[in-house]
């Protein structure tokens, strides 16, 4: 038994809910259906990250991403899309799922219309099970490039994939709310619940990753960002923009936490790893320990950012883009390692 | 745009205040109404956000002496828009991080929000068909500098937007099941790209023009 998610979004009228009248099954089916439509709306996971042409992966290049990601609980299909340039054919191993050849176009070049195509590769992933909750998922992304061939990395995305039906556990079913009945608790509890979750509609703010590993599995440090020095600095060529959704319930909140995983690793001894924003909240993040000598993945301390205001007409309070980076220093170590990172709001 | 929630904000409410059979008041409904509507304003998605490259590690699109057609530099996505009550998906909050290889020439970025399955031939090419506010899912930004950075825009901070008939050219199907492992169905929605071209747009030398970074996000608006 599944829950219809309705195909277009509808808008329950508030100026129908007056106090001392009931509210009406029209009403509440509005609402249902709402919810069931909000649940089942697509996600950005991986929202668009490339490795770009910079690093030249060449000629029997294997090699491994790390990527995480917090997926909704609701859907069970996702589709990654991988859009490259190069020259001969590339392996892409996503997770466990089975091993595909990409043949990529050659980099765009000349103008007007003879501008080639850039078709991506397309990966649908079924799941076996629904996560519990929204909990962090890992996954390796391997490419393996042919002798002599070449393979630039322009936009590695995955998306969940919006969904017609939802389990029972998770939609608000319409059945029961009816005309001339009362609408009891119980009878919209999944509604009730799911109109306090304000995870529904999560955003993952960002993404950057470069090969940590060998296809084999054996660390590698030639890609990462790194540093060797005791001051902060910034890890990352420059930083990406960043704006959460306004879902704080505190009276004039203008900014809220946003989160932040990296892959990372030292040496030996201790580094630091902190977010650092700019423009708009524009503060800074207390550091967080890296100790692991292997690659593993570690939350940072959250940084506080603007918050999206939606009645602008951008979005952004201050119609400027707040932006962050990533800093790391070492302390005791000599060297710190950093191949992935995410950024995301608060998962729970 | 307005948000559509009474509030403009979510409310707190406690959902386990009433019992199983208490009748739901209409403060909690007004409140959950409230809330499910500004879920559904803010619940757009970030499309592409990752950290610009250093100058020449970008996407590059080289230049003869003359002409000023556009070149492709770069597709990203394709991704799942939003559909408003309307059938028009979210507009697209977007930046361009950028730069011109040789500072005589200046050079228009131009980006394009398009079905996933577009031909970037279809790319409007002759000047007056890309003239910014002609077709809001093209806006195009100069850039002079030869450092790479975050292009600040001709005017304001402009949004890609999409007609509902640009929408229903955008619409493909995807395998899916009612649930896991079971009955196989098909879902009909859109799926769109967003591509950065570039062309010459002052100085008469061979040169090239480099894309280091994009971000684009959706925003009911």
């Amino acid at each position: 038994m599944t829950v219809l998610v309705p195909p277009a979004r509808r808008t329950p009228s508030v100026r129908g809910i007056k106090a001392t009248q009931p509210v009406g099954a029209a009403t509440w089916g509005d609402m249902a259906r709402l919810h069931n439509w909000l649940k089942g709306q697509p996600r950005a996971l991986i929202p668009g990250l490339a490795t770009g042409p910079g690093p030249g992966f060449a000629d029997t290049d294997d090699l491994k991403l790390g990527l995480r990601f917090y997926p909704s609980g609701y859907h069970h299909t996702r589709l990654w899309t991988v859009r490259a340039t190069g020259s001969g054919n590339t392996d892409i191993t996503i997770g466990s799922l089975s091993t595909r050849t990409m043949n990529p176009p050659a980099p765009p070049s000349g103008s007007g219309l003879s501008i080639p195509m850039l078709e991506p590769l397309e990966v649908v992933e079924e799941l076996a099970s629904l996560p519990t909750g929204m909990t962090a998922v890992d996954v390796d992304f391997r490419f393996e490039v042919g002798e002599s061939d070449s393979w630039d990395l322009m936009d590695l995305s995955c998306w969940e994939i919006p969904h017609p039906y939802l389990r029972d556990a998770d939609g608000q079913a319409t059945s029961r709310i009816v005309s001339g009945q009362p609408i009891t608790a119980d009878l919209v509890s999944t509604l009730r619940s799911g109109a306090a979750d304000m995870l529904i509609g999560h955003r993952m703010l960002g993404a950057w990753a470069v090969p940590y590993a060998t296809g084999a599995g054996s660390t590698i440090t030639t890609y990462a960002a790194s540093t060797t020095s005791g001051t902060f600095g910034d890890l990352w060529d420059f930083p990406v923009p960043a704006l959460a959704r306004n879902t704080t319930q505190a009276p004039g909140a203008t900014t809220e936490a946003v989160f932040c995983d990296v892959l990372a690793w030292v040496n030996s001894g201790t580094a630091e790893v902190r977010l650092k924003g700019t423009g708009g909240a524009g503060g800074t993040g207390s550091a967080t320990n890296v100790t692991a000598t292997t690659p593993t993945w570690v939350t940072l301390e959250p940084l506080e950012v603007e918050l999206e205001d939606l009645s602008e007409t951008t979005g952004m309070p201050s119609n400027t883009f707040e932006v962050v980076d990533l800093q790391g220093r070492v302390t005791t170590a000599t060297t710190l390692y950093v191949a992935s990172a995410i950024l995301y709001e608060a998962t729970s | 745009m307005a948000s559509t929630s009474l509030f403009g904000k979510a409310i707190e409410y406690e959902p386990g205040e009433h019992a199983a059979n208490e009748a739901v008041d209409t403060l909690q409904a007004r409140v959950m109404a409230n809330n499910l509507a500004h879920l559904a304003d803010a619940g757009s998605q970030v499309v592409k956000a990752c950290p610009p490259f250093a100058s020449g590690e970008g996407w590059s699109h080289t230049y003869p002496a003359s002409g000023t057609l556009w070149g492709l530099h770069a597709t990203f996505g394709p991704f799942f828009p939003r559909l408003r009550t309307n059938g028009r998906p979210n507009a697209i909050r977007y930046r361009i991080h950028c730069r011109t290889a040789t500072a005589s020439n200046s050079v228009e970025f131009g980006v394009w929000l398009h079905a996933a399955n577009a031909s970037p031939a279809g790319f409007p090419t002759a000047a007056t068909a890309f003239a910014a506010g002609n077709d809001d899912s093209v806006q195009i930004h100069t850039a002079t500098s030869t450092t790479p950075d975050w292009v600040v825009p001709d005017a304001g901070n402009p949004l890609l937007r999409m007609s509902r008939a640009q929408v229903q050219r955008a619409y493909r199907t995807f395998g899916v099941r009612d649930e896991i492992g079971g009955t196989g169905l098909s879902i009909f929605t859109p799926h769109l790209a967003i591509s950065v071209f570039s062309r010459r747009a002052s100085g008469s030398t061979a040169t090239s023009a480099e894309l280091t970074g994009f971000y684009a996000a959706e925003v009911y608006a």
